[in-house]
């Protein structure tokens, strides 16, 4: 999809490991698959352009062979992509942000090199990844964020926003925005007390932010923000082909034709309407005070007068020792 | 008529590149480059002064850009420059300058037939008002000694940049690759700029691009304030020069720092600015259409002086201007970056009207009558009943009667027990 950077964001509440398969299934080229967590059987079967470099025991302290991201990427014209399972143990393994940060910088400036990254949000990756997001790491970036439906079913209820084609799509992204990044209240949704947990994996949500930009235009790089749903084995598809988002799109039709106010005597235990007869009589009888206001607006007789420059203004009232 | 006079001192050499400043003489400014963002500080940056540009949107570069105008005003007016980058050769590259001069004089000439045309339309008595400005931009010539018109589609031409090599007037501090104790490091990059600082004759402007980088190490958060702190010291011990240091973005946030991380480096530092950028805020995009992002103020320079002269001085943030009314504050602020240069203008919400207009109380010049109508009866009993018709004569309307304010005329008598005899 993009010719750089393509980092995977899941949370503890939803796992976007699919889209990772989908990624690396998906690409022609020379796939370079550095595992550090999970087994590359999960994402990939054997294919003669993959290479699996199996590191999951590698842990810094417990074995002596190093790290050596860079020594095993053959720098060559073929164009290659490098796959990193897990980016947040590689993290733990260095032990500081910046050396990880450096590591991969140096595997980016490689010619040809794509570098497609996976990682878990946790409080420690928040940093790497804000690192890895910047422009001055790369300009090119497509992140995708896997969200449980739920989520967006808590805020169409809750907030009265349902997902964008439904709602204008500001309203919706200044509700969603915040919350996104709150994940404790995500978590507080799928596992809390109402939550489903988070069992279901064939079914999420998307957000994906693309930030295009060729070296030549630094200042108009647009950054694309869309949101999408992942059925699973088909791949991305509109949030309205999802099953569990099916409810929005059905309920929220007739909720839109039902704009009229709610009217409070439909359901009283007493009579309130009135026969057509008392309707005439009840229309004939006069108000009391219908006129006050006309009458005071009548009565008022206040002078309005602009003063003129050559006006001189005296306070007093020549009439005052009038006697009558 | 005071027979006391203002004994002008012996008049101190003004350095190249700066001016004093207009509220207080014996302070030097030095221009950032951008107009706008100079009147901002209050006519610029003062010497012996550090500034901090923070933008925390991750997909934008907007600190970035301010820190290369600085540096390219900073190489037309002739002063040393000091850049703490890890690849300082590209930023030097990367810089604006200003253009071919007959594109410059076209632009003037079309920009002058403009607005002579405009004059012509506009009503007799509106034409002592100025008009409507949202920023403020400098009307001199492209090749002013203070503060030159860059164009962001041009770049600096190769030999300046290797002639100024050459010839000291810019020096970069590699950041090194070894991963020591950050403090050490900071405190290296200190020394290094202390002696550059002492040994310069000219002005010298410490530019720092990306602080907290990862080129920088594992920087906590004392150790951005400890360099700020001591960056501060240094200016003020070399008077004729100055710094601007520009944050990593992902530094930026209270969510790295700590709670009240960006009040903290407000304080650290002599003038500092937060950019928020819209860049991948679509809500903010769409309600702000026409700006890239919003510009928060956070500290200003105040040198020799004991309130910041930006409070009198600056046009944009309106202070002065809105003391006479009520309540004065200032203007919001935003910026947006053009094809050819970067402006921070005031940003005001719509003035069409309904919900988006803002009135605190309504307005004196309009009042409505509420007429009540016997027979036609809308709504329940006890509902108001508001009926606007427009159109001459009838019971019951035309209700729409401008009312002028009252003219408030106020004497006090000098002598109050004087009757006045008829």
């Amino acid at each position: 999809m993009s010719d750089g950077l393509t980092i995977v964001q899941s949370s503890s509440s939803q796992s976007a490991l699919p889209v990772v398969r989908e990624l690396v299934n998906s690409l022609k080229n020379r796939i370079l698959f550095f595992s550090f967590l999970y087994p590359s059987e999960l994402f990939t079967a054997e294919q003669d352009n993959l290479t699996v470099f199996d590191w999951t025991d590698r842990i810094p302290g417990y074995s002596n062979e190093p790290l050596d991201l860079l020594e095993n990427i053959p720098s060559g014209d073929k164009p290659t992509t490098v796959v990193i399972d897990s980016l947040e143990t590689l993290l733990s393994d260095i032990g500081s942000v910046s050396a990880t940060v450096t590591l991969l910088k140096k595997v980016r400036k490689r010619q040809n090199t794509n570098l497609i990254l996976h990682v878990v949000q946790s409080h420690e990756s928040k940093d790497l990844v804000a690192h890895l997001s910047q422009t001055s790491f790369s300009p090119s970036l497509v992140l995708h964020t896997a969200y449980p439906t739920s989520l967006l079913l808590h805020i169409s209820a809750n907030y009265m926003t349902p997902p964008p084609p439904l709602s204008p799509e500001p309203k919706f992204w200044s509700v969603f925005l915040p919350i996104s990044e709150r994940q404790h209240d995500i978590d507080a949704i799928v596992y809390g007390g109402e939550g489903s947990g988070s069992y279901v994996t064939e079914e999420f949500v998307v957000e994906t932010i693309v930030r295009g930009g060729q070296n030549g235009s630094r200042k108009r790089r647009t950054v694309e923000r869309n949101l999408r749903g992942w059925k699973s084995p088909n791949g991305f598809c509109e949030l309205k082909d999802l099953a569990q988002l099916g409810g929005l799109w059905g309920s929220n039709k007739t909720s839109i034709e039902a704009n009229t106010p709610t009217d409070p005597t439909t359901n009283l235990s007493f009579n309130l309407n009135l026969t057509p007869s008392q309707q005439a009589a009840r229309a004939q009888v006069p108000l009391p005070y219908m006129h006050q206001g006309e009458d005071s607006s009548k009565v008022q007789g206040a002078i309005y007068y602009d003063p003129d420059s050559a006006d001189d203004i005296d306070d007093d009232d020549p009439d005052e020792d009038l006697d009558i | 008529m005071s027979s006391f006079k203002r004994k002008t001192g012996i008049k101190a050499e003004v350095p190249t590149g700066t001016r004093p400043s207009p509220s207080s003489p014996s302070t030097f400014l030095t221009s950032t480059g951008i107009p706008s963002l100079d009147d901002i500080l209050g006519g610029g940056l003062p010497l012996s002064c550090s500034a901090l540009i923070l933008a925390p949107d991750l997909h934008s570069a907007y600190a970035d850009l301010v820190h290369n105008y600085f540096l390219a005003q900073g190489f037309a007016a002739g002063h040393n420059i000091v850049l703490v980058d890890e690849e300082p050769l590209r930023v030097f590259d990367e810089c604006m300058w200003t253009p071919a001069s007959f594109v410059a004089e076209q632009d003037r000439k079309e920009l002058e037939a403009d607005q002579h045309e405009e004059k012509i339309k506009i009503a007799w008595r509106y034409e002592t008002m100025k008009q409507f400005q949202t920023t403020v931009e400098s009307n001199q010539s492209s090749e002013d000694e203070y503060c030159r018109t860059f164009d962001l589609t041009c770049r600096v031409p190769r030999h300046i940049v290797d002639q100024a090599l050459q010839s000291g007037q810019l020096n970069s501090i590699d950041l090194a690759d070894g991963f020591g104790p950050e403090r050490l490091q900071v405190q290296s990059i200190i020394e290094r700029i202390a002696v550059v600082l002492q040994a310069s004759r000219r002005p010298t402007r410490v530019c720092v691009s990306s602080l907290g980088s990862s080129s920088w190490g594992n920087l906590g958060p004392e150790d951005v304030l400890f360099l700020l702190v001591t960056l501060r010291g240094l200016l003020r011990k070399h008077p004729f020069s100055c710094a601007m240091v520009c944050l990593s973005p992902s530094v930026a946030t209270d969510a790295w720092g700590g709670l009240g991380w960006t009040q903290k480096l407000g304080w650290v530092v002599d003038a500092c600015i937060m950019m928020k950028a819209f860049t991948a805020n679509p809500s903010l995009l769409a309600l702000f259409p026409t700006h890239h992002g919003l510009l928060q103020v956070s500290a200003l320079p105040a040198s020799h002086t004991v309130l910041a002269p930006s409070d009198k001085l600056s046009t944009l943030r309106g202070l002065l201007a809105s003391s006479s009314g009520a309540g004065g504050g200032e203007n919001n602020l935003a910026f947006k970056c053009m094809r050819k240069r970067m402006i921070f203008e005031t940003l005001h919400l719509d003035l069409d009207g309904g919900v988006g207009e803002r009135r605190t109380t309504p307005a004196l010049d309009t009042w409505v009558n509420v007429i009540g109508d016997a027979n036609q009866k809308e709504g329940n009993e006890g509902e108001a009943v508001v009926k606007i018709h427009l159109g001459e004569g009838g019971p019951g309307s035309v209700v729409i009667a401008p009312r002028k304010k009252k003219k408030a005329v106020g004497f006090s008598l000098e002598r109050p027990d004087i009757l006045y005899e008829f």
